[in-house]
C-alpha cells in the first residue's frame, strides 16, 4: 500500500504558487495578444485583397497544423539559428503561443462574423453608416456573442497549453512541480497537486462560461 | 419647383458576372412623385430599386442624385456625390426588416442618427418617438423585435429609415414577407408617407395597392422598362401581351 505523504510535497508549496503565477502570466498574456493576431488573421481573410487573405490563411494553417511542442521549440532551439541571435525562453514561449492560439481565434472570429446575416451590414449602409461603423455597432456586438462559447473553449485550452512550455525550462506550474518532484522524489503527490491546481483556475472558468452562455441566449 | 428632379438614370446597367439584369434603364423621378416598380421575379425590379441607394452599384450608365452626379466612392469628390451621403438622403425599407435584433426599437430608430448625423441622444430620442408615434408603435419603445410581429418590425423599419430625413423612401417588396393580415397596417403607413409628399419608390406585388398611391407605374422586364405611365394606363389598359399575362395573374 503506497504512504502518501503530501507534508514534505506541501513544503514547496511556494514553488506551487509562483509556477501557478507564471501559468496564469503566460495565459493572460498569450490571450491577448492572440486576441490581436486573430482580428488580424480574421479581418485579413474577409478582406477583398487577396495577398492579405492569403498571407492570413497561410499563418493559420502553418499554425493549426503544426503541434504547439514542435513549435516551441522550433521558436527556441531552431529559428535562433536562422536569426544569428539568441531569443529567451520566455520571448519564444510567450509568442509561440499567442501565435498558435490567435491561428484559432481567427477562425472563430471570421465564423461569429459571417454568421450574421448580410442584411444587417445593408441595413446599416442604407443609413449611410461606413464599413467601419457597421462593424463597431452592428456586427461586432451580435458576431461576439456567437464567437463566445468558441473563445472560450479554446481559451481553456490555451491554459493547459501553457505547460508545454516546460519543454524549454520556463518556471510555469509543470516545470516547477517537476523541480519539486526532483527534490521530493514525489511524484504521486507532485503530479497531484499540479493537476488540482490547474482544475481549480479552468473549473470556475468553464463554469462562468455556461452561465454566461445562458444569460446571452435568454437575452435573444 | 414640382418638376424638380430628384433621381436620374441614364443608360443604367447591372451585371452580375455574366448575367445582365439591367440592360439600360433610363428614369427621371421628380420630386413628390411616388413610382411603383412592378414586374415578373427576374425582371430586374429589385436590383433596380437597390441600385438607387448604391446597395448595388451599377455597371454602366449614370445615376444622377438632384443634377449631383454619383461617385464609386463612399466619399464624394469634387461635384460628385458620395454613396455614403447618397444613402443618408435616401431611405430603404427592405423585404426582411432588417431590424438590429440586439437594439430596442428606440435604439434601432436612433442609430442612424447618432452614428451618422452625430445627433445628440435627446435630439435623436425625441423625433424617434415622435415617428413611432406616426407609425403607431409609440406603446413598443423599449421592445426588442423580436418581440413585435412581422408588421410591426416594418414599421419600425420604417420609422428607422425616416429617422435620418431623407428626400427619398425605397420601398423593396415591404409586405411580402408579413401574414396577410399584417400587410393592411404597413400599408397604411406607407400610404399616409405618400399623402405626405414623401418621394417614393416602391417595388411591389400589392396591384391595387400601387394603382391606389403610385402617380406612375413602371414595367420591368427582362432587364428593361417595356411600359410606364398612369396607374390607369398601365394597369387597366396594358399594350403588350407580356403586361396583360402579367396583370392577369392578379386579377384572378
Amino acid at each position: 500500500m503506497y504512504q502518501w505523504d503530501f507534508y514534505t510535497v506541501m513544503q514547496s508549496m511556494d514553488l506551487f504558487l509562483s509556477g501557478l503565477t507564471v501559468t496564469f502570466t503566460y495565459t493572460i498574456g498569450s490571450i491577448a495578444l492572440g486576441v490581436v493576431f486573430g482580428l488580424l488573421a480574421a479581418f485579413a481573410r474577409l478582406s477583398r485583397f487577396f495577398v492579405l487573405r492569403l498571407l492570413a490563411r497561410s499563418y493559420q494553417e502553418l499554425f493549426r497544423c503544426t503541434p504547439l511542442l514542435v513549435q516551441i521549440l522550433w521558436a527556441f532551439y531552431a529559428l535562433p539559428l536562422l536569426l544569428g541571435f539568441t531569443i529567451s525562453n520566455k520571448i519564444a514561449g510567450l509568442m509561440t503561443l499567442s501565435l498558435y492560439v490567435g491561428a484559432f481565434y481567427g477562425e472563430i472570429f471570421r465564423g461569429g462574423i459571417n454568421a450574421i446575416d448580410k442584411g444587417q451590414t445593408e441595413a446599416g449602409a442604407a443609413v449611410g453608416m461606413s464599413n467601419g461603423q457597421i462593424m463597431r455597432n452592428i456586427i461586432m456586438p451580435q458576431a461576439i456573442k456567437k464567437m463566445l462559447p468558441a473563445f472560450i473553449n479554446q481559451s481553456v485550452i490555451q491554459v493547459k497549453n501553457t505547460s508545454l512550455l516546460y519543454a524549454i525550462s520556463v518556471a510555469e506550474l509543470t516545470y516547477m512541480t517537476y523541480v519539486v518532484n526532483g527534490e521530493t522524489y514525489r511524484p504521486l503527490e507532485s503530479y497531484t497537486i499540479a493537476a488540482i491546481m490547474y482544475f481549480m483556475l479552468l473549473f470556475p472558468l468553464t463554469q462562468f462560461a455556461d452561465l454566461f452562455e445562458r444569460r446571452m441566449r435568454r437575452s435573444d | 419647383m414640382n418638376e424638380e428632379i430628384v433621381i436620374s438614370l441614364k443608360g443604367m446597367t447591372k451585371d452580375f458576372g455574366a448575367l445582365k439584369v439591367l440592360k439600360g434603364i433610363d428614369l427621371d423621378i421628380k420630386k413628390g412623385e411616388v413610382v411603383a416598380l412592378i414586374g415578373p421575379s427576374g425582371s430586374g425590379k429589385s436590383t433596380l430599386i437597390r441600385c438607387l441607394n448604391m446597395m448595388e452599384s451599377p455597371t454602366g450608365g449614370d445615376f444622377y442624385f438632384m443634377g449631383s452626379k454619383i461617385a464609386s466612392t463612399f466619399k464624394g469628390k469634387g461635384d460628385e456625390t458620395g454613396i455614403g451621403e447618397l444613402r443618408r438622403r435616401v431611405g430603404m425599407v427592405f423585404q426582411h426588416f432588417n431590424l438590429f435584433p440586439h437594439r430596442n426599437v428606440l435604439e434601432n430608430i436612433c442609430m442612424g442618427p447618432k452614428t451618422v448625423l452625430k445627433q445628440p441622444k435627446v435630439e435623436a430620442e425625441k423625433y424617434a418617438m415622435e415617428l413611432l408615434a406616426k407609425v403607431g408603435l409609440a406603446d413598443k419603445h423599449n421592445a426588442f423585435p423580436s418581440h413585435l410581429s412581422g408588421g410591426q418590425k416594418q414599421r419600425v423599419a420604417i420609422a428607422r429609415a425616416l429617422a435620418m430625413r431623407p428626400d427619398v423612401m425605397l420601398f423593396d417588396e415591404v409586405t411580402s414577407a408579413l401574414d396577410p393580415e399584417l400587410v393592411g397596417e404597413v400599408l397604411q403607413v406607407v400610404r399616409s408617407l405618400a399623402d405626405s409628399g414623401m418621394t417614393m419608390i416602391l417595388v411591389t406585388h400589392e396591384m391595387a395597392f400601387a394603382a391606389d398611391i403610385a402617380d406612375r407605374v413602371i414595367f420591368l422586364e427582362d432587364g428593361f422598362i417595356s411600359e410606364s405611365g398612369t396607374p390607369e394606363d398601365v394597369l387597366v389598359h396594358p399594350k403588350s401581351e407580356r403586361l396583360q399575362a402579367f396583370l392577369a395573374r392578379y386579377h384572378n
